[in-house]
């Protein structure tokens, strides 16, 4: 660490090694905030704030197949090339002449209409890779296919953006922080229920802590006991015990800012509406984080896909038009950005298990109230295929460095090592 | 053998054992260390299945077969199918607990653990989730099948798999024919499971799945079966020989590949010892591997009493995983795995639900185990793995029996010999200043000799700071 990392989080240490210890999270949470709201203006200019713009990442995991996300309807090789996959045109929101929406994507379509979602049409980069792993690692990572990258593209963001490490700049929903979000400065943290992100001291007095009731009984288990050193062992050790640090300033916060909630009604109770609600309440609740991270699986329909496609769709299809209606009501949709991609798309043909395997390029959706809006770019041509995979003509960093400077306004070159050309996706 | 250059020491001994296996008591590290390490090795590696006393949950063979009865019944809206299929579903999700209890309680036996350790690492790397399988008899079928062959030559559990109910569940094999057949495994058997991505071609992929046609699964009782007319029996060409090949030998042309024993070699050390390990210990693991038909018993010992496995870069690095972390603090708390109603939620909320690995792919482990969530999960259950987990049945007084082995009364005269006895007992590392600071503060307000209250507390602290968390 170098020395002029005077920061958030070894301002966090110095407070909490050289104070009293408090006896309970929250008060204690409180006091090490408000200490640092007094500081901002000295040498911390955190990535984090409170009016900035936000991005939230949603991931489609498994392959989403573009080609029955945004169909070409008037295309008859779609129709012929997925006999029994292939949706009705009758049944299609069209989005043009030649194109238009599952029918599951009901919200979307309207979000379309109103110039509130952007789609961007053929995207994906050089020498696609078929395997989940290798092509999510290259869309975290924002590498050339050939080149393998350690740090994730909003990782590195929060790295070039932070002036120090600043615990919850990027706030992953979900038990794993994704590669997207991995950091020099580990600035990211995953929270995958809010009920359990927090600690429990002060509420640890089971039957068995009842004998020991008295002033000398442990904090079992509690928060001041997760803070060590950080320069003492070794890497791995370091790693757990600035993540300990890092866990109690954020889960304070975050605590602090649902117990404030009011519950939108509105949001389905599916997984994914539960993630975005989540995002929608620390978004509300005025949390300093930038970045936020969400993932909705089940997209990899290698077998019998019609139905399961068609259910994925109509969760992913509400969950974003609850989460856009929530920004709206909050007056939070004009500085909110959600980013939907997945891995690949599937092959054109469909296969003989009733499903799709492996592809290549697919569209993506923007959705925000500072977007153009509208579709971007053609659609692929189906008739010019490579090895049975629709072709890419924009390049997925045309988004992230589009992203990164006019919405993140950072230096795309600097996370992105080099330049792409932006696309006309704001007004 | 490099046995002289291992410094062994009782430290040694404690590591061996956490690695191969769930961690010990000292008493445990003790016996092992007065072994030496070729015969503690040995030691920790031979087993017997018999006698068999922690027999397996019963599943039912015809489950696949009665949810689809139900999916009908519900389609035409019959009388009673709703709290049927209520009911049904409740009753698979308890099977379903009671599986991963059972497999919890093996890794908890030290006559299973160093075995249930590997099938631990085999169930990563065949990852197979019940979260599309949906059929927990195949799902315990595919575990007892990587504990049979767990240690057996590599080539041997590779074939097995490939011919596996839940596999050709998992990864669309039953639905490969001759007519059409489905990738997905053929990729995955390559990328993930014996090569390595840039290790093969789209062209051995898509022979290989000619190759693994005509295996698919009777749903009706659960038995993976080979249907001759589903089977492409035309020639192939895979990795440059050509041949009818079937399942089997589309197995042992990949598993013939060089790079499979380097492929296997690395990932066991990574499993076991360390990450990224050089290509000279690589390749002469690899090579021992390839000499010995690939079989996983004759490597491991090699592993095992490698200096490498016992240097700085190998002690106290790795994260543990939730697996570990539990089973690992009921052997040294000399307590049970906490209950099938409090473990498995857990786990499920650490991220490791076993037998639903997040892909196929497996757990990432290491760093991935640890995020502000987990880290808070973890230690959080500080109290719940000292005092809800139930102690051994073993004595008069299990709970206090139970205290008394992880801190005899000779380390009770005291609070250095107590923080002595607890650090031994719990830590791979020395405590941290602010733990250390921590326990003095606690400890300076009470009685010595101490009673089973401040051990318990000081445990209590222990677990829950985040250098327990190394292994």
């Amino acid at each position: 660490m170098t020395p002029n990392f005077y920061t958030r989080r070894s301002f966090l240490r110095t407070v909490i090694l050289g104070g009293a210890v408090a006896p309970t999270v929250p008060s204690f949470v409180q006091r090490s905030f408000a200490a640092l709201e007094g500081m901002t203006t000295a040498s911390l200019a955190p990535v984090t704030g409170k009016d900035d713009t936000i991005l939230v990442v949603l991931q489609l995991a498994g392959g989403n197949d573009g080609l029955n996300t945004v169909i070409p309807f008037a295309d008859d090789v779609y129709y012929r090339a997925r006999p029994s996959l292939a949706v009705p045109e009758k049944n299609i929101l069209r989005l043009d002449d030649y194109c238009g929406l599952h029918p599951s994507l009901r919200h979307l379509h309207e979000l379309q209409r109103d110039g509130e979602a952007s789609i961007v049409q053929g995207v994906g980069y050089p020498n696609p890779n078929r395997s989940h792993f290798r092509a999510t690692e290259i869309w975290h990572t924002a590498s050339d296919a050939e080149k393998h990258e350690v740090y994730g593209w909003l990782g590195r963001y929060c790295d070039a953006a932070c002036q120090g490490e600043d615990p919850g700049a990027a706030i992953a929903i979900g038990d794993q922080t994704p590669q997207a979000l991995r950091s020099v400065s580990g600035s990211a943290v995953a929270i995958g229920s809010p009920q359990e992100f927090k600690f429990a001291a002060g509420e640890m007095s089971p039957a068995p802590m009842e004998e020991a009731d008295d002033a000398s009984a442990p904090e079992g288990g509690s928060i001041d006991m997760l803070f060590g050193a950080a320069d003492e062992g070794g890497d791995m050790e370091d790693f757990l015990q600035r993540t300990a640090l890092d866990a109690v300033a954020s889960s304070g916060k975050v605590q602090d800012i649902l117990r404030k909630a009011h519950d939108d009604g509105g949001y389905p109770p599916t997984d994914l509406g539960r993630r975005l609600r989540l995002v929608g309440q620390l978004i509300g609740g005025g949390m300093p984080s930038r970045i936020y991270y969400v993932s909705l699986g089940g997209f990899d329909t290698h077998a019998n896909q019609a139905g399961a496609h068609e259910r994925q769709l109509a969760v992913f299809d509400e969950a974003v038009g609850a989460f856009c209606r929530d920004m709206k009501a909050q007056g939070n949709f004009d500085r909110v950005l959600l980013l939907t991609f997945s891995e690949f798309g599937r092959r054109v043909a469909q296969n003989a298990s009733g499903g799709t395997d492996h592809g290549a390029a697919a569209p993506l959706f923007l959705f925000g109230g500072a977007l153009q809006g509208g579709l971007l770019g053609k659609h692929p041509s189906l008739s010019r295929l490579h090895r049975g995979d629709l072709v890419h003509h924009t390049d997925f960093r045309q988004v992230y460095a589009t992203i990164l400077h006019d919405w993140l306004r950072t230096a795309p070159e600097t996370v992105l090592g080099r330049s792409f050309n932006r696309l006309p996706l704001f007004g | 053998m490099a046995f002289s250059q291992i410094d062994w020491s009782p430290k040694a001994a404690a590591h061996l054992l956490r690695r191969v296996a769930f961690g010990g008591t000292p008493e445990e590290v003790e016996r092992l260390y007065d072994l030496g390490p070729e015969q503690a090795v040995d030691r920790l590696l031979s087993f017997s299945f018999l006698p068999e006393d922690l027999p397996p949950p019963a599943t039912d063979p015809r489950e696949a077969e009665r949810r689809r009865e139900m999916q009908r019944a519900r389609r035409q809206n019959l009388e009673m199918s709703r709290k049927e299929a209520a009911d049904f579903q409740r009753s698979m999700r308890e099977v379903l607990a009671e599986m991963r209890f059972w497999w919890l309680q093996r890794m908890r036996d030290d006559r299973f653990a160093a075995n249930e350790k590997l099938v631990l690492f085999w169930h990563g790397h065949f990852a197979t989730s019940q979260t599309k399988v949906r059929f927990n008899h195949a799902m315990l079928e595919q575990n007892e099948t990587l504990r049979r062959l767990a240690m057996a030559p590599f080539p041997e559990l590779c074939a097995a798999m490939a011919k596996d109910a839940a596999m050709l569940i998992w990864l669309d094999g039953r639905q490969s024919t001759k007519k059409a057949p489905n990738e997905n495994f053929a990729r995955e058997v390559m990328e993930l499971f014996t090569l390595g991505e840039g290790y093969y071609s789209e062209d051995d992929v898509r022979m290989a799945a000619r190759c693994f046609t005509g295996w698919t699964v009777k749903m009706e009782t659960g038995q993976a079966q080979f249907v001759p007319r589903r089977f492409d029996e035309g020639r192939k060409k895979l990795f440059g020989k050509s041949g009818n090949f079937n399942s089997d030998e589309a197995v042992a042309v990949i598993c013939g590949q060089p790079r499979c024993a380097e492929f296997l070699a690395t990932k066991l050390w990574e499993f076991y010892a360390y990450p990224q390990p050089a290509p000279s210990l690589v390749k002469s693991l690899a090579d021992h591997y390839r000499a010995n038909g690939m079989s996983t018993r004759q490597l491991l010992p090699i592993i095992f009493t490698h200096p490498e496995f016992y240097s700085d870069r190998a002690l106290a690095s790795q994260i543990k995983s939730p697996v570990q972390w539990l089973v690992q603090s009921a052997r040294e708390l000399s307590r049970q795995v906490l209950t099938p109603g409090s473990a498995v939620p857990l786990l499920a909320e650490l991220g490791q639900n076993l037998f639903e690995p997040p892909s196929v792919k497996g757990w990432d482990g290491g760093r991935s185990w640890i995020n502000s969530g987990t880290l808070i999960r973890r230690s959080n259950s500080a109290l719940l793995l000292t005092t809800a987990a139930p102690p051994l049945p073993d004595a008069d007084s299990p709970e206090q029996a139970a205290w008394l082995r992880v801190v005899p009364d000779e380390s009770r005269a005291d609070s250095s010999s107590l923080i002595r006895r607890l650090e031994k007992t719990l830590l791979c590392v020395s405590s941290s200043t602010e733990t250390r600071r921590r326990l003095e503060v606690y400890l300076a307000t009470r009685r010595f000799p101490c009673d089973d209250e401040t051990v318990r507390a000081a445990a209590v602290i222990l677990v829950g700071s985040p250098e327990y968390n190394l292994c």
